[in-house]
């Protein structure tokens, strides 16, 4: 019961290797983005079970906790912001063929990365409170805290990866799409941390 | 024959060269070609079904009879929990990435996914998530026998102490990372390899379900993956997230699971929908009746699917009913727009009653029922009284047996030959189709009777002697549902080898993926038809009505530009 | 052989309505399987039930046939190659069918609008409150002033199965405003008595209460197993761990001069025993 089926390579038929949709986002930003999406759910869900948890109980913050040192987290805070214009221009330096700036930006973020982390866990284990005390307010502080910090974990040993790939002469102002795809994700993460610092210690 | 070139891969991949054994295993583990990677996807959902199946006969044979002492209380609810996580992770969802991996880009005309690599990757993490999830049976205390929600406190470390639900929630995490990647590669595929003349109006109607549930994935699965994080780190870290005596809230864990828990039900169905809106056109030799229709439609149930999910916590005490009585009720109208397209494109057509076309119109019975059960269970007031009962059990078996495994079945039998070059038998395949559909109205029927009378879901056995019969019924049902479904596996094994060579275009299809060989080399394509419609094939074997097609999709898009 | 046009037309004709009665048959099952009402709220819930199955009815009936009979009728016949009028849609139609499931939908709401109100509404001072606690796995219904019907544990035999579960007994007068109060220590239970077509989730650290007002009683009720003749049937509804299927209770509707003999017979008691335990132990039993 098959069919015949005019020949059709002597049809006047749409070429091979091309596609409809030629502009817009490239493919591996394009899958940045939605992998953000999905992130942004991720800490919504997140931020949104904190605002739950503070609406269900009271007093909010719990008795004892009622201030939080700020000066520390906002320097990190300043430092993450600083890490998002120095990751800029390692796109910069790449795309224009500049190699020492590229190195050079891309290992500032990296270290202002590290640096934030560094201070982040030194933040976290100076409170006196922890995961399980104070009910669900520790829960939802240090599962935030700890997620973001992940996040921005994953940030630097990508850095780390591509500053070491740049240094021996990887990416090229024609490729460096991995470069711009992280860039864009460590944009998402200093985000996050805004709302993210508001949050935890802002709004409380 | 077909008239296109025998290429050479065909005949060495085929019968005369044989592949080494281990060069052959090699290949298959390190492949990132679509087709193979969702004939593995389609494998190992098989496989997951065997041992889902198996676990509803346990379920089934426990419930046979009043007082049934066939397994104890725990052991049947680590049965009844996997069951349904084994059927809704591990059967349907690889199954709906297996046929969406093999024919979206093939009916997109592309070579392969956006990330191939990606692809191989969501692939493999099925089997390790699964594994995971079932090594529960191994673990100190057994599998997570807390229902497939996993609601907290009773699945908090101090009711479900033993690693059951700690491994479950590990590979439920890894199988929504599976989902979520291989979303993101459909969404992609779908936005940037469309072959040149396929603009979005012009995409086959299966692909642009697979796009919304692709975008309902991306949406919900990570919110899941963040509330099973936030249970792990409460059973594990001694966290309060869900913990009500230490000021947690396990309302917010069902919120969670909801907000997930009611998307997915679109992305199980949407797919379903979109096998189903390729198979009407094509049998009765008619367009979709509406094809703009059927695409906002679709739009419109999965905007709206994110909307509704607290209908599932209607006797809770803690939430607005009405408001999501309202947003639940909305669902039946792009889902009625559905069926009727459905029907009105079988109007003064010529429909051929293939095995696959069978699948189809039992799967627009059997979900008419699941729908309109639905809409008693949305109207909030009628569900005070059936919610948590077996009436809810029936419901959205109706919808995901009944109509989504139907489904299943109908793009199997349509879709096997394009796979393997071989057809399936259709002679058994009208055999297991009625067993299949006793069985299945034998079982749901069954159950939403026993729901209405006030038969409780989730119980190990039940004390009213007044329900042995139908449950006696439901059980022969699922029996019978087991039969088909060992019927279709059979049927496979054995077309693979020895069913008739199918060529190019079995069907006298409409998209193209019938427009190359059966099965289709590794770069897909030689060469594509002009695309000037939704159906490029049909276009091409029927010049008159291709203009015509042309001169409606060529106003269509004009409509759609505004 | 080939049928001529009109045996065709009878026998399409005799198949849509085997599929019809088929149809009809399982949905008139499934609808007066519905438990009658023993309760004002739940009496409204019924007729809005079977306003809902109706329209359900027509709906289901109508597309089936359409469903079923399309592909029949329109069946291909052998030899038959040529394509069928390529009719890609019909805005009127598409909008019409559209509208008229919109209008439907609408209606639909608002009837369960009002029912919704209604089973949720509630009297500012209830004519009784019993405290319904659910654990695991057992009720225990709370009159106040130390009368309690406490549920025990199903036992369990030698091999782990749970034996016969003797469901504890709520009593509760007939036309009176009864608001339970709904609580639990350990996990979600769901408080469910088919009857009143009703049921309500018990969450731990929420306060959940609804009132009913009973219509009839229960003494013709006729003994379902575990369940004794004269009460109504009532379980839990919520998945609660190994025992789930053994947390039932039943109830038992009486008129308010029999309700008031029992509860005082239970007062007695409860003094009884709480005197005991003041003299013994010098609890606050009696004071709560």
């Amino acid at each position: 019961m098959t069919t015949t089926l005019p020949a059709i390579k002597d049809l006047d038929g749409p070429p091979l290797g091309q596609t409809e949709d030629a502009g817009g986002l490239s493919m591996p930003l394009m899958g940045t983005v939605l992998f953000i999406a999905s992130e942004i759910m991720f800490f919504a869900t997140l931020l949104g079970s904190y605002y739950v948890l503070r609406s269900v109980n009271n007093p909010w913050p719990p008795e004892g906790l009622e201030t939080l040192d700020l000066v520390l987290p906002l320097i990190l805070t300043m430092m993450l912001l600083t890490s998002s214009i120095t990751a800029h221009g390692a796109v910069w330096g790449i795309r224009n063929n500049n190699r020492t700036v590229f190195v050079t930006s891309l290992a500032l973020t990296l270290l202002l990365g590290a640096m934030f982390l560094v201070g982040e866990i030194f933040d976290a284990v100076s409170l006196d409170f922890d995961f399980g005390s104070h009910g669900a307010y520790g829960s939802i502080f240090f599962t935030i805290l700890g997620f973001h910090a992940l996040h921005v974990l994953g940030g630097v040993i990508f850095f780390a990866y591509q500053t070491f790939a740049g240094m021996v002469g990887g990416f090229s102002p024609r490729n460096y799409q991995a470069v711009e795809c992280g860039v864009w994700y460590w944009h998402f993460v200093d985000v996050v941390w805004i709302f993210v610092f508001f949050t935890l210690y802002v709004v409380r | 024959m077909a008239t296109t070139e025998v290429r050479p891969e065909v005949a060495v991949g085929g019968v005369e060269v044989r592949q080494p054994y281990r060069a052959t295993v090699l290949d298959w583990l390190t492949t990132t070609d679509h087709k193979k990677i969702a004939i593995m996807y389609f494998v190992t959902s098989v496989v997951f079904l065997c041992v889902g199946g198996t676990f509803a006969g346990l379920v089934r044979t426990q419930l046979m009879q009043s007082g049934e002492r066939f397994m104890d209380g725990d052991t049947y609810n680590q049965v009844m929990t996997m069951h349904a996580l084994v059927m809704v992770f591990l059967f349907l969802m690889p199954m709906i990435a297996a046929i969406g991996n093999y024919v979206v880009p093939l009916q997109l005309g592309a070579t392969d996914m956006a990330f191939p690599k990606v692809n191989a990757l969501s692939f493999w993490l099925v089997p390790l998530g699964g594994i995971l999830m079932l090594s529960g049976f191994l673990v100190k205390g057994g599998a997570a026998s807390v229902g497939w929600y996993i609601n907290p406190p009773l699945s908090n470390s101090q009711f479900a102490p033993g690693n059951g639900v700690n491994v479950a929630l590990a590979g439920l995490a890894i199988l929504g990372a599976s989902t979520t990647l291989g979303s993101i590669n459909f969404i992609v595929t779908i936005l940037k390899l469309r072959a040149p003349g396929m603009t979005m109006m012009r995409m086959p109607l299966f692909c642009w379900n697979m796009f919304v549930t692709s975008l309902l994935a991306v949406f919900s699965l990570p919110v899941l993956t963040a509330g099973f994080a936030m249970l792990w780190i409460d059973r594990n870290l001694g966290a309060n997230f869900f913990n009500p005596q230490a000021g947690g809230d396990p309302i917010l864990y069902q919120h969670i699971f909801w907000f997930f828990g009611h998307p997915e039900v679109y992305i199980l169905l949407l797919p379903i929908m979109g096998v189903v809106s390729e198979l009407i056109p094509v049998f009765s030799r008619k367009p979709a009746f509406g094809y703009k229709a059927f695409v906002f439609a679709t739009l419109a149930i999965g905007a709206l699917g994110t909307m509704v999910w607290a209908h599932h916590m209607f006797t809770t005490g803690a939430i607005n009913v009405s408001f999501f009585a309202a947003t639940s009720l909305l669902i039946a109208v792009p889902t009625g727009v559905k069926m009727f397209s459905w029907t009105a494109t079988m109007w003064r057509g010529k429909v051929k009653w293939t095995t696959a076309m069978l699948f189809a119109i039992g799967f627009l019975s059997q979900f008419l029922i699941g729908g309109i059960t639905g809409v008693f269970l949305g109207s909030g007031s009628i569900d005070f009284s059936v919610h948590d009962t077996y009436y809810v059990v029936g419901h959205f078996h109706y919808v995901l047996v009944a109509a989504a495994l139907f489904g299943v079945m109908g793009a199997s039998y349509y879709w096997f030959p394009k796979m393997t070059g071989r057809l399936l038998n259709e002679k058994v395949g009208k055999v297991q189709w009625v067993i299949m559909f006793v069985g299945t109205n034998m079982t749901f029927m069954a159950q939403q009777i026993l729901g209405i009378k006030g038969m409780p879901r989730r119980i190990e056995t039940y004390y009213v002697p007044a329900w042995n019969t139908l449950n006696l019924v439901s059980t022969i049902g699922a029996y019978l549902i087991g039969l088909g479904l060992l019927m279709w596996i059979i049927n496979m094994l054995v077309a693979r080898k020895r069913g008739p060579i199918a060529g190019d275009d079995p069907w006298d299809a409409n998209t193209l993926e019938w427009a190359t060989t059966s099965p289709p080399p590794y770069y897909n394509f030689d060469a594509l038809p002009p695309i000037r419609s939704e159906r490029p094939l049909f276009d091409l074997k029927h010049p008159a009505e291709g203009a015509e097609d042309a001169a409606e999709s060529a106003e269509r898009e004009h409509a759609g530009a505004h | 052989m080939r049928r001529t046009a009109s045996e065709r037309l009878a026998a399409r004709r005799k198949f849509g309505m085997l599929v019809g009665t088929i149809g009809v048959a399982l949905l008139l099952a499934s609808c007066t399987g519905q438990p009658e009402p023993a309760t004002q709220q739940g009496e409204g819930m019924h007729r809005l039930y079977l306003v809902m199955w109706i329209i359900a009815l027509v709906l289901f009936v109508g597309v089936e046939i359409a469903i079923w009979g399309f592909p029949l009728a329109f069946r291909r016949r052998r030899g038959d190659n040529e394509l069928p009028a390529q009719s890609h849609g019909n805005n009127v139609l598409e909008f019409v069918w559209t509208a008229i499931p919109a209008v439907i939908v609408i209606t639909l709401f608002a009837l369960s609008w009002q029912q919704i109100n209604k089973v949720q509404a509630k009297e500012p001072v209830p004519d009784r409150e019993i405290k319904v606690i659910g654990k695991q796995w057992a009720w225990s219904f709370d009159y106040g002033n130390g009368v309690t019907v406490v549920g025990e544990n199903a036992t369990k035999n030698s091999a782990g199965f749970a034996n016969e579960p003797v469901p504890p007994r709520l009593v509760v007068p007939v036309g009176q405003n009864i608001e339970f109060k709904l609580q639990s220590d350990d996990v979600i239970h769901s408080f469910y008595i088919p009857a009143t077509l009703y049921k309500l989730d018990v969450v731990p650290g929420q306060q959940n209460a609804f009132q009913v007002t009973f219509t009839k009683t229960s003494e013709d009720q006729p003994a379902h197993g575990v369940y004794s003749a004269g009460a109504f049937q009532g379980a839990c509804a919520e998945l609660c761990g190994t025992q789930h299927a053994q947390m039932l209770f039943e109830v038992e509707v009486v008129s308010p001069e029999q309700f008031d003999t029992w509860l005082r017979g239970k007062q007695a008691e409860a003094n009884r025993s709480a005197g005991g335990a003041a003299t013994a132990t010098t609890t606050t039993a009696a004071s709560q």
